[in-house]
C-alpha cells in the first residue's frame, strides 16, 4: 500500500451547540480517488475546511502530505489543489489577468496547461469575470486549482454547474492526471455516476459521521434488494441477515441487505412459498439506501 | 496481431454490477467464444482508462482477477495477453459455462412457477428447433 498523504483522526466539529462532524476518521493512500457523498447538510464541505485548515476541528486531528492541517506550511500548500464550492472571485479582473494574478504565488505555474483547458472549455482569456455564467465560473475554479500541478486535489462539488460533455471532460482529465501523476483526489459531488466511473473508494458521511468507508466496487457486490412475493400474506417477521431496510406488505417483502448468501435466500423463498427477485442496485439507489 | 483497441469492452457505470465485474464477464465472454485467442494483447490499463473514462485501479483489478483466474498471463513489457492454453474454441462445456448463468436462473424460476421438468425440456427442444430452422 502507498504512503497515506490524507489523515483524519477521530475528528469532531461543532458550531455553538450544533454537531457537524462527529468522530470522522480517514486515511487516503497516495494515488487514489475518493469520493465523498452526503445529503446536503451531511458535513463534507466542513471536513474540507478542516482538512485544508481553513476551520480548526473542535476535536480530534488532520493532516495533509504529513502536516497537521491547522498548521500547513506555504510548501505543503503549494502542493494542494482546491476547487471551493462556491468560487470567489475577483470580478472585474479579466481571466487572463485573474489566471497570471493566482500564477504569480507559484514557481511551477503551467500556462501550457491551462491554455489547454481554457481551448478546450471555450473560456475566452479576454472575458470579464462579471460576464461569466455559474458553470464558466466553476471552469475558470478548476483551472485556478490546477495550474500549479498539485499533487493532491481536494474537490468540493467541483462539476456542480457543468453540462454533461464539460464534465466528461473533466473526469477524462482528472483520471489522466491520475494515470500520469498519480495524484491523490477526494472528490465530493450529488453526481453518482460521475463517481461511478473515478472513485474506486467511496466515503458516504450521514449526519456527521461516516455511514460506509470502502472500495465502491465490494459495496454494489455486497448491496442486493431482494422481492419475495406470495399469493397469501407474508409473516411480519422474515428471518433476514444483514438488513439495511425493509419494507413488508401483505403479500409483499422488500428487503435491502448487504452481505447475503443466494442460497439462504432461494430457500427462505420456499420456506415462505414466495417469489424471490434479486436486484443489483447502483450506486444513487445505494446512496438513497444507506441514507434511510 | 496488434493490439486490440479497448473498445472490445463496452461498460456501463451505473449498472449494479461492479466495472471490473463487466470487464471480467466480456473479457472471459471473448476468450472463451475464440474472438480472442492464446497470445492476443489487451489494452494496456492505461489506454483502457482513458478510453472508458474510468478509474485506472478498476481495470487493474479486472485484469488481476482475471490473471488469477487463468484466463490472462502478465508478459513482460507486453502487459496483458490472452493465457496459453485458453484455446476453448473447440471446448463445448467451456462454452456451456456462459449460458450457465442464464440456465441457472431459469431453472430458479422454473422451480418457484412448479414447473414440470418435461415441460421445461419440452419447451428449451422447442426454442432450439426454432433457432435452427
Amino acid at each position: 500500500m502507498s504512503e497515506t498523504v490524507i489523515s483524519i483522526n477521530k475528528l469532531s466539529k461543532k458550531f455553538g451547540d450544533k454537531i457537524v462532524l462527529k468522530s470522522v476518521d480517514i486515511e487516503i493512500p497516495r494515488g487514489t480517488i475518493t469520493g465523498l457523498i452526503g445529503k446536503n447538510g451531511a458535513g463534507k464541505t466542513t471536513l474540507i475546511k478542516c482538512l485544508l485548515g481553513f476551520l480548526k476541528p473542535s476535536s480530534g486531528t488532520s493532516s495533509m502530505l504529513f502536516e497537521n492541517s491547522w498548521e500547513l506550511s506555504n510548501d505543503v500548500r503549494h502542493r494542494i489543489g482546491y476547487v471551493p464550492q462556491d468560487p470567489v472571485s475577483m470580478k472585474w479582473l479579466k481571466i487572463r489577468s485573474m489566471l497570471d494574478y493566482t500564477g504569480a504565488f507559484y514557481s511551477n505555474w503551467n500556462m501550457k496547461f491551462i491554455d489547454s483547458l481554457l481551448g478546450e472549455w471555450d473560456l475566452d482569456p479576454d472575458a470579464k469575470i462579471s460576464t461569466l455564467s455559474e458553470g464558466e465560473k466553476q471552469k475558470l475554479a478548476i483551472i485556478m486549482a490546477l495550474g500549479h500541478d498539485p499533487e493532491v486535489l481536494i474537490l468540493d462539488e467541483p462539476v456542480a454547474s457543468l453540462d454533461p460533455a464539460s464534465r466528461r471532460y473533466f473526469i477524462k482529465r482528472l483520471i489522466e492526471m491520475n494515470l500520469d501523476q498519480n495524484k491523490t483526489m477526494l472528490f465530493s459531488t450529488h453526481i453518482m455516476s460521475d463517481l461511478e466511473r473515478i472513485a474506486a473508494d467511496i466515503v458516504l458521511l450521514k449526519e456527521g459521521e461516516i455511514a460506509y468507508k470502502g472500495n465502491l466496487s465490494d459495496l454494489k457486490d455486497n448491496i442486493r434488494r431482494i422481492h419475495f412475493q406470495s399469493t397469501s400474506d407474508l409473516p411480519e417477521m422474515i428471518p433476514m441477515n444483514n438488513v439495511i431496510s425493509s419494507y413488508v406488505n401483505k403479500t409483499t417483502a422488500t428487503f435491502t441487505v448487504n452481505g447475503f448468501e443466494e442460497e439462504e435466500i432461494q430457500q427462505i423463498g420456499r420456506d415462505l412459498s414466495a417469489f424471490v427477485t434479486i436486484e443489483q442496485l447502483n450506486l444513487e439507489e445505494i446512496f438513497l439506501e444507506l441514507n434511510k | 496481431m496488434n493490439s486490440q483497441s479497448s473498445l472490445m469492452f463496452q461498460i456501463q457505470p451505473s449498472s449494479g454490477t461492479p466495472i471490473y465485474r463487466q470487464i471480467i464477464d466480456q473479457v472471459s465472454r471473448l476468450v472463451i467464444s475464440g474472438f480472442l485467442k492464446p497470445g492476443d494483447e489487451l489494452p494496456s490499463v492505461r489506454q483502457a482508462a482513458g478510453e472508458l473514462e474510468v478509474n485506472p485501479m478498476t481495470i487493474s483489478k479486472a485484469y488481476s482477477m482475471l490473471e488469477a483466474g487463468g484466463v490472462l498471463e502478465r508478459m513482460r513489457g507486453k502487459g496483458m495477453i490472452v493465457a496459453s492454453g485458453q484455446d476453448s474454441s473447440k471446448d463445448i462445456r467451456k462454452r456451456l459455462e456462459i449460458i450457465r448463468p442464464i440456465l441457472e436462473e431459469a431453472v430458479t424460476q422454473a422451480g418457484q412457477l412448479a414447473l414440470p421438468k418435461e415441460s421445461i425440456m419440452e419447451l428449451l427442444s422447442e426454442l432450439l428447433e426454432e433457432k435452427n430452422e
